[in-house]
């Protein structure tokens, strides 16, 4: 792990992402009803969208100038059990046309227990529905305790 | 000023009293975790985040280095961002997809703002923004080697985008699944 000893800056947090919509309406009903995480709409061009982390996403409007997303910028929504996966890869395909969703990929599986999937929203944002092994929150945890691997 | 940010991780939301959730929502996902961007070289873009920025940094992966802060320490769930190295970045990122850290103080974030000038040449800084104030907040933006957007802010004021408060603008309407839908899986 690495941590300068004495960093030009301390951060208090990394505190918040942001992201781009094209309108509000039909997002947050995807935010809301399908993901099922907390949305909220604070101002008239965003709105912030959370869920038991300590930071948050601010989601703005950008209408036609909203630049469209890759896999590589996905957002990482963490589950409980590889049977969640299962299912919200079942739901995204079944409830796609309800969402607008733009592409659901396969699920992926690797040697560490890491299960997942990618979806993209009507926004273009991609979504990355995963579970791995570990204590709530901490995911991170052991790689760091591990240390660099190269 | 008391900075929000240094008090240890809330509580996690409380599905049950949050307003903004909905609790038959399709898939109940522990937590909201984090993102991903991409660099291209990862040993250089390491020495911004760590030196520059204060993040911890590991290599997880030969081509993925993983970045957290340091609220790990106070023993709460905390965020990570995943590094994935490429030979070229397809989709440059824009200052609508930044990652925001947050600074102690007005003269934390002008302090950021000079040193990221100065250092701009040895961490490949392109564009540094002048400090400004908006929603409340003392912040500027900059992009690193990789055009990746930071915003590097302090709160001025209790933030208004909090979450708990209450929508300002109704806007949600609730989606009008097909007959005895959605399905949900069985617990076991």
């Amino acid at each position: 792990m690495t941590h300068a000893s004495q960093p030009l800056n301390e951060p208090v947090s990394l505190s918040h992402g942001t992201l781009e919509l094209f309108d509000h309406p039909e997002t947050m009903r995807f935010y809301r009803d399908f993901l099922g995480i907390g949305c909220r709409r604070h101002h008239k061009a965003a709105m912030n969208i959370f869920h038991r982390g300590p930071a948050f996403v601010a989601c703005v409007k950008a209408g036609k100038s909203l630049h469209a997303q890759g896999p590589e910028n996905a957002w990482i929504l963490h589950f409980a059990t590889s049977e969640e996966i299962d299912h919200a890869h079942e739901s995204a395909v079944r409830y796609r046309d309800l969402f607008e969703s733009r592409q659901v990929l396969p699920i992926a599986q690797d040697s560490n227990g890491l299960r997942n999937f990618l979806l993209q929203d009507l926004d273009t944002n991609w979504w990355e529905f995963r579970y791995e092994p570990g204590e709530i929150g901490r995911w991170a945890d052991a790689a760091f305790a591990r240390g660099d691997v190269c | 000023m008391p900075n929000e940010a240094l008090k240890p991780p809330a509580a996690p939301v409380d599905r049950a009293h949050s307003p903004f959730h909905n609790e038959n929502a399709v898939n109940k996902p522990v937590m909201l975790s984090g993102g991903k961007m991409l660099a291209i070289d990862l040993e250089k873009s390491r020495r911004f985040y760590a030196e520059f920025c204060g993040l911890e940094t590991v290599r997880h992966k030969p081509n993925g280095l993983l970045l957290r802060d340091g609220r790990h320490r106070l023993g709460g769930p905390y965020w990570y961002i995943e590094v994935i190295q490429r030979d070229t970045i397809a989709r440059p990122q824009h200052m609508l997809n930044h990652w925001g850290i947050d600074l102690e103080s007005d003269a934390a974030v002008d302090r950021c703002c000079a040193l990221a000038r100065h250092h701009k040449d040895e961490y490949g800084i392109k564009y540094v923004q002048d400090p400004h104030v908006q929603h409340g907040d003392y912040a500027f933006y900059m992009t690193d080697r990789d055009d990746n957007w930071w915003e590097f802010q302090t709160h001025r004021e209790h933030r208004s985008v909090r979450p708990g408060e209450g929508d300002i603008i109704p806007t949600y309407c609730p989606t009008v699944f097909p007959a005895g839908e959605p399905r949900r899986l069985r617990a076991k």
